[in-house]
């Protein structure tokens, strides 16, 4: 296993009252590419703004690389930061941006020349030296950004919702490009996002998170298939919830009784009977047929509307009156069926995962 | 012609009017006059001569107080920045609710008459003012020092009465620079000193020339407060075309003074512009 | 049960973020924080000496005071030149104030509104006031009444005031119709307003910040004026700065510094009221800065 290079021991941050980081704990490992994913408010920037030394912890600790970073100013921290706006300096070329850490770290001046020039050709913007920031387009002030923080060689490469300013396709581009580049250089990586797909695209491993706190670490396809918490599971892709109570464990399975009055049949859980929990099947993992088909949760459901997109054509389904989702790859099985037909949804108990409710009920 | 066309006309018509009657014509007017001459028996005297701008530009004494307004206008520009970059840079870094407060502070003052203003100044240097009491009584100095009618009272003077403007101007550019900025900077290991030579200071200085054009302008053209602080004896141009026409009659004179000292504020602007789009910096203005 | 697409609600707490500008980790007296507060005893120092040795009982400025009395205050209205003078100014900048309200608020629409030919030169001539020496205007307009023989009245004052009021209305009027969205006016004639009900119902009380603005900007300008009072001003109406400007030329004895304490207390005020009402930053921080 790789070295822990940047670790943080119940961190906590709160401004003027309000709690934005509550006791996070978290170990970056070495030549690692993390994310820390959650909607805006959730604290994953002031986590990151902590890391690069901006903030200091009201409690816990830092470590970067077996250093405690406690009263360590910004600049004397081992870390490169890519601003979400970039944050060139508009009054210095892009030569002179790349240079300034450099120059911060007096750097002689050949040498100065040679590690920018290497950096433009790694983010493929050689011969761009002259230009000033306002003069690139937006995916070229992206590249700049990179190889700014690149040149100075950090220990770790912090990302603040890199992709955000860039168009969807110059997106998926600049995804491929970033795994690229911190695969060649091994750099440990932490970036923040709240766009699920740049998470799952580009990390090794996600922490998702929710009102300052980490609901869950793993990669991306464990986050996405065996989410543990109803907040990571509603996060993350698309999911059809239907909370209830543990009725009893039987064979591997577990048996649900929801509080919409439907038995289901649920992967093996933690959970004991009893406790309540909210039984979920992802949309893609249901069938939807005209005849009831051998599965183990199989019910009828009335046809609310019918999506063609593309891929998938998403069922949007009535269930005891309650909305329900499937997405199917192939619907040709169900042509001539319209809105308000009667149709048999069901999917397996392995693909029903049973999660921690959100809230727990009152 | 449609109405679209004309809707603008329509409305600009009667402040241009204005304009024209009483800005246009009035200061094309007292250009002809400057080419008039004067005779001290029979008056202003037709035909047109340069004999008053020769007249000004050859003679040691109107140099001297050219000289000096240029002077004045340049150490109070200078003085103002002094003290206004800094004041500037210390609002910046406050909190929003005291920045606000602070503005004030620096605002309300604008809102008093410059004669009252200057007239303060006039109560702290007089011989039983502020500095001569402080003075006498500490015993630094055993009779009241002679500090009004000077100079330096005009610089002091004009630094207090335009110092906002250059605060505003340095302020409103600090405003500007985006705080990731300082954040990056930090980030590839400048220290907090680095980064205000290196990211602040030149991204402020659009704020510093614009402030620094406004009161160079403003206290070089100024007329209340060198009138008031220096008085005869220490004469500046708005004085002295003041003096020629008003006091002395001589209008063509006093005009052709007034046309050199609205070329020595167009000068300035010239060089602001300048500096705007050349130089160093120039990509910072831009 | 519901289906969940992709964000799950998150915590409303918005705003938590961190401050923007990086401030000093420690607090407390700094270099930079007592050079401040020097700068701004020297900002008050004027105003507040003035106010201070109004109330001086000897019969000559000083300070620090000697003595403590009203005296001089009692003194102003036994010279009624004072009170006129106080009147004639008021007149004046209501006056002017408010017709170059009108005027500038013209200005700045067809400025901001429209796009045609010497628009940028209008622009350019309309603020040039505000780069000429107010000397040399009030020259310039003395002689120009005295060659086209309009004798001096207070009116001959108002209408020196609107070439140096107007270009700040027109500045303050200008920004704030720039800042407005011009999609809201598209909205009110896509629901069926005609132009005219356009302006009325969303343009105008839209800009009405910034036309107060430059009224109150125009009002203070004109209030304050020397430069140009001095050369228009008949003997008959005299404002007060002029008043005062010329009544310092020969003495200063503390009857003045009473007067100038009644005008710096009255701006006082007018910091609170148009700070209460319209953000003494908008009025001048915008505009003056650019000034």
């Amino acid at each position: 296993m790789p070295p822990v290079l940047v670790e943080l021991r119940e961190v906590a941050k709160a401004y003027e009252g309000h709690a934005a980081v509550r006791g996070l704990s978290l170990a970056v490992e070495a030549g690692e590419r993390l994310a820390l994913l959650g909607p805006s408010g959730c604290g994953k920037t002031t986590t990151l703004n902590m890391i690069a030394g901006f903030l200091e912890p009201d409690t816990g600790s830092i470590v970067i690389g077996g250093r405690p970073m406690a009263g360590i100013p910004p600049h004397r921290r081992d870390t490169a930061m890519v601003f979400q706006s970039y944050a060139l300096f508009p009054h210095l070329s892009v030569f002179d941006n790349l240079a300034f850490g450099l120059r911060m770290r007096r750097v002689a001046r050949a040498e100065i020349a040679t590690r920018v020039r290497e950096a433009l050709e790694l983010v493929q913007m050689a011969g761009l030296e002259r230009r000033y920031p306002r003069e690139l387009s937006g995916g070229q002030q992206q590249r700049v950004a990179l190889a700014r923080a690149l040149v100075i060689r950090p220990g770790v490469l912090l990302l603040d919702e890199p992709l955000s300013n860039l168009d969807a396709k110059l997106r998926q581009e600049m995804r491929l490009e970033i795994v690229e580049i911190q695969r060649r250089l091994g750099i440990t990586t932490v970036f923040v996002t709240h766009d699920q797909e740049e998470a799952l695209s580009i990390a090794d491993r996600i922490a998702v998170m929710s009102e300052g706190r980490i609901e869950q670490i793993d990669g991306p396809i464990g986050i996405y298939h065996e989410p543990r918490t109803e907040f990571v599971a509603r996060f993350i892709g698309d999911g059809n919830f239907l909370p209830g109570q543990v009725a009893g464990v039987e064979d591997g399975q577990t048996r649900v009784d929801t509080a919409a009055g439907l038995p289901v049949r649920a992967a093996r859980g933690r959970q004991r009977p009893g406790d309540a929990v909210v039984a979920m099947v992802r949309p893609e993992k249901t069938r939807v047929t005209l005849r009831p088909e051998r599965l183990e949760n199989s019910f009828t459901a009335t046809v609310r509307a019918i999506t063609f997109l593309g891929p998938v054509t998403r069922y949007q389904l009535l269930l005891r009156d309650m909305a329900f989702a499937a997405s199917l790859p192939d619907a040709s099985h169900l042509a001539g069926v319209e809105p308000g037909a009667t149709v048999h949804v069901g999917w397996r108990a392995a693909d029903c995962l049973l999660l921690d409710p959100a809230v727990p009920p009152a | 012609m449609n109405v679209r066309r004309l809707a603008p006309w329509l409305l600009v018509a009667a402040p241009l009017a204005v304009f024209v009657a009483l800005f246009l014509a009035p200061l094309v007017n007292l250009f002809a006059l400057s080419l008039f001459r004067f005779d001290r028996s029979v008056g202003v005297v037709g035909g047109l001569t340069v004999e008053n701008y020769t007249k000004f530009l050859g003679d040691p004494f109107y140099l001297g107080i050219l000289w000096r307004t240029l002077r004045i206008g340049v150490l109070a520009t200078l003085a103002s920045l002094l003290l206004g970059y800094p004041l500037a840079y210390h609002m910046q870094r406050c909190r929003p609710r005291a920045r606000a407060y602070l503005a004030l502070l620096v605002l309300a003052p604008l809102l008093v008459s410059v004669v009252v203003r200057s007239f303060g100044w006039l109560v702290i240097l007089g011989p039983n003012g502020l500095v001569n009491s402080l003075l006498v009584s500490s015993g630094i100095v055993r009779d009241p020092l002679r500090l009004l009618y000077t100079e330096g009272a005009i610089v002091v003077g004009l630094t207090h009465v335009f110092l906002s403007f250059m605060v505003l101007s340095i302020a409103a550019a600090l405003a500007r620079i985006d705080p990731a900025l300082l954040r990056a900077a930090q980030n590839l290991g400048a220290t907090e000193r680095q980064t205000f030579f290196r990211v602040v200071l030149p991204l402020s200085l659009p704020g510093v020339a614009a402030g620094s054009l406004i009161v160079f302008t403003l206290s070089s053209s100024a007329f209340i407060t060198p009138a008031l602080l220096g008085g005869p004896r220490v004469k500046v141009m708005s004085y002295l075309s003041y003096q020629q026409t008003l006091l002395l009659s001589d209008w063509p004179y006093g005009a052709a003074i007034a046309f050199v000292l609205l070329g020595l504020v167009a000068g300035a602007v010239l060089v602001y512009l300048r500096v705007l789009e050349s130089g160093r910096y120039g990509v910072v203005f831009r | 049960m519901s289906v969940a697409t992709t964000a799950a609600p998150g915590p409303a707490v918005g705003g938590h973020e961190p401050a923007a500008v990086p401030r000093p980790a420690r607090r407390g007296v700094t270099a930079l924080g007592v050079f401040s507060a020097l700068v701004y005893a020297f900002v008050l120092a004027p105003i507040v000496v003035v106010l201070l040795s109004s109330f001086t009982a000897a019969d000559y400025t000083s300070f620090p005071p000697r003595g403590l009395s009203l005296r001089w205050y009692l003194e102003i209205p036994r010279n009624p030149e004072f009170v006129e003078s106080f009147k004639v100014s008021v007149v004046v900048a209501l006056v002017s104030g408010a017709l170059a309200t009108v005027l500038g608020t013209l200005a700045a629409l067809a400025l901001v509104r429209f796009r045609f030919r010497g628009r940028d030169a209008l622009n350019t001539f309309f603020l040039s006031p505000l780069m000429i020496p107010g000397v040399i205007l009030g020259i310039a307009l003395l002689q120009f009444y005295a060659r086209a023989g309009i004798t001096k009245t207070p009116f001959s004052l108002v209408f020196g005031h609107l070439v140096i009021t107007i270009p700040y209305v027109v500045r303050l009027v200008s920004a704030s119709l720039a800042g407005l969205d011009r999609t809201l006016e598209l909205a009110a004639m896509n629901l069926g307003a005609t132009p005219w009900q356009t302006f009325r119902r969303v343009t105008l009380p839209l800009a009405a910040p910034g036309i107060l603005a430059g009224a109150a900007f125009a009002g203070i300008t004109s209030f304050d004026d020397v430069s140009i009072a001095l050369f228009l001003a008949s003997p008959h109406s005299v404002t007060l700065p002029v008043r005062i400007f010329t009544y310092i030329e020969q003495t200063f004895d503390p009857l003045v510094t009473a007067v100038c304490s009644v005008l710096i207390l009255i701006a006082a005020a007018l910091v609170v009221v148009i700070e209460r009402s319209l953000g003494l930053a908008r009025v001048f921080g915008s505009d003056a800065a650019g000034r």
